[in-house]
């Protein structure tokens, strides 16, 4: 099939993503150097880290999935997922300051600031965690997610590129092999394990074995939001004019709805369960999150990630209606910040939402070095997997 | 003898759609399609309308989810108070489960009998069974019904029609025992 190539080569210039990915990186570093002595900023990094570290780990899944099944209608919108998932290498480098920021961050490491003034030994369920929650084992568990994650997505990018360049089908063969291997099941138990790790024991008291499926729902559903946007943003500048139609945001819509509902239905499980039991160090959680300003905060993500999504995205008409989901997805983008923040933060500040300076450095920092990079990966391939043959199936793929 | 109709033959999925439009744009409204799996792109060439049922059942779950929540609401503060665990009578997220679980049911009451209504099922019979050639449609053919209650229908008109436009097997559906 003969499509312009100007409809999938995409222009930026380098030098442009080179200032964004150095502004960005000097506003991290200048929030560092000015607050690597304050706990605020260390868990202002945490919460902006895994904000955008969650798009990626969503889209590892989408993409495993894409190649598990070989899907066709997502042929066309593979490549720009891959682009996204291939920026690990990135956040694996700028996991290191909250390696570095552990003790202001994790209350179940002895030298933190918190067992100055309190007896660590009489600490009785963090002394039954130490097992596993320590500084060593927190370090392996580490290093082997990234391992796994690397391996994953720059695996799956290089067999993609290569397909690319030699339309030898056998790539594709070993890319769905590769995706139905064991790695998949891996990465859940990783994505799982990283959110106990990096998320839930910041208060190591609580506990919640749902938490790992929330931290999925969640990943996912601000990945297919970020990835609508960027095909709506890539067509309103021209690009995949007639390779992505209104079927594929219908779909697109289909999902965001679903994990929306997805998302409500594991936070309310979460809670349920906790409400139901009622033991303290359970509720505690959710006490510190029903407090002066962060109760308005929870009632917000409630409203703002079930209620306005899913009674804006239940009507067929407005999974079609590119305008009306340009919109939902920067909503369901912002709200999954307030989601992130709401699990970090109270952690910090017991009684009130504080939005600081070094949260919006930290923000802003990390979107200039993803939006430079991402722009910079996509103008260096096709924005479409130019020699699948499923190609043009995916393109003339249809609802009804 | 009454005539209900008259049905024609097609090979082919794309045959089927282009005469399905052809028959729409020749201004015909009582007239279905019939083939052995569902056709992609066959609604909009039958120029057929969404069907509403989407709005029935987001009504009915509508109603369930407002029955349950009020029904546990008026036995937990009304009919029966009960001090359960110490929770509040009125421990609203306790209530969630049900009046989901009530949501659901009403939806699929919705869904499973509004879908019969607007099929018109059950129905014992229809007048393309007075064909017997009819039955391959449930195998190999496809065949395209126009129905005599349609007020453009003229049995020998629509007759040359239908094989203007590629039908073959053209059958006038006439019940032999009137």
């Amino acid at each position: 099939m003969n499509l312009d190539p100007k409809l999938y080569t995409y222009h930026s210039k380098k030098s442009n993503n080179y200032i964004l990915i150095a502004v960005g990186l000097i506003l991290l570093l200048v929030a560092f150097f000015t607050g690597s002595s304050s706990k605020e900023f260390y868990f202002s990094y945490l919460t902006s880290y895994f904000f955008w570290l969650s798009i990626l780990l969503g889209g590892i899944f989408f993409t495993l999935v894409h190649h598990g099944f070989s899907a066709t209608w997502s042929t066309v919108i593979r490549r720009v997922m891959e682009n996204t998932i291939v920026l690990i290498p990135i956040f694996t480098v700028l996991f290191f300051p909250i390696i570095y920021g552990m003790e202001k961050l994790f209350k179940w490491l002895p030298n933190h600031y918190y067992w100055l003034t309190h007896n660590f030994e009489s600490d009785h369920l963090i002394q039954q965690k130490l097992a596993f929650l320590n500084e060593e084992s927190f370090l392996i568990r580490a290093i082997l997610y990234f391992l796994l994650w690397n391996v994953i997505t720059i695996s799956l990018y290089k067999m993609s590129i290569k397909h690319d360049e030699t339309n030898d089908h056998s790539i594709l063969k070993k890319m769905n092999l590769f995706s139905m291997s064991p790695l998949g099941v891996l990465f859940f138990v990783s994505l799982t394990f990283a959110g106990f790790d990096w998320l839930m024991s910041l208060d190591p008291h609580w506990y919640s074995t749902m938490f790992g499926v929330y931290i999925f729902a969640g990943s996912f559903l601000v990945f297919l939001a970020f990835l609508t946007f960027t095909l709506i943003r890539l067509q309103d500048q021209g690009y995949l004019t007639g390779i992505v139609s209104q079927e594929h945001y219908h779909d697109l819509g289909k999902y965001l709805f679903a994990f929306t509902v997805f998302y409500c239905y594991i936070a309310g499980a979460q809670f349920y369960f906790i409400w139901y039991s009622n033991i303290p160090e359970e509720t505690i959680w959710y006490l510190h999150r029903w407090v002066g300003s962060w109760k308005v905060a929870s009632v917000m993500l409630i409203v703002g990630k079930f209620v306005i999504p899913f009674f804006t995205l239940v009507f067929r008409a407005s999974k079609r209606n590119t305008k009306l989901l340009k919109f939902m997805t920067l909503w369901i983008i912002a709200i999954h910040y307030l989601d992130i923040h709401w699990i970090v933060m109270p952690t910090l500040h017991h009684h009130d939402v504080h939005l600081g300076l070094y949260d919006l450095m930290t923000m802003i920092g990390f979107g200039l070095i993803f939006t430079g990079s991402f722009k910079y990966i996509m103008s260096k391939n096709a924005l479409i997997p130019i020699n699948d043959p499923e190609l043009k199936n995916a393109i003339n793929h249809r609802n009804n | 003898m009454k005539t209900y109709g008259i049905i024609a033959r097609f090979d082919t999925t794309s045959d089927l759609l282009h005469a399905a439009e052809k028959i729409r744009d020749a201004g015909f409204k009582d007239f279905d399609c019939h083939s052995p799996f569902p056709v992609h792109g066959l609604d909009d060439a039958m120029g057929l309308k969404r069907t509403t049922l989407g709005y029935l059942i987001g009504a009915m779950g509508m109603t369930g989810a407002l029955f349950g929540f009020g029904l546990q609401t008026w036995i937990h503060l009304i009919e029966y108070p009960m001090n359960i665990s110490g929770k509040p009578f009125f421990a609203y997220p306790a209530y969630a489960i049900i009046t989901f679980e009530l949501m659901v049911l009403f939806s699929a009451f919705g869904a499973v009998f509004g879908m019969m209504y607007y099929n018109r099922i059950p129905r014992l019979h229809h007048p393309v069974f007075y064909s017997e050639k009819f039955s391959a449609v449930t195998s190999d053919a496809f065949y395209v019904s126009i129905e005599s209650s349609d007020s453009k229908y003229d049995d020998n008109q629509t007759k040359d029609f239908l094989k203007k436009i590629g039908g073959k097997d053209i059958e006038l559906l006439q019940d032999e025992n009137e």
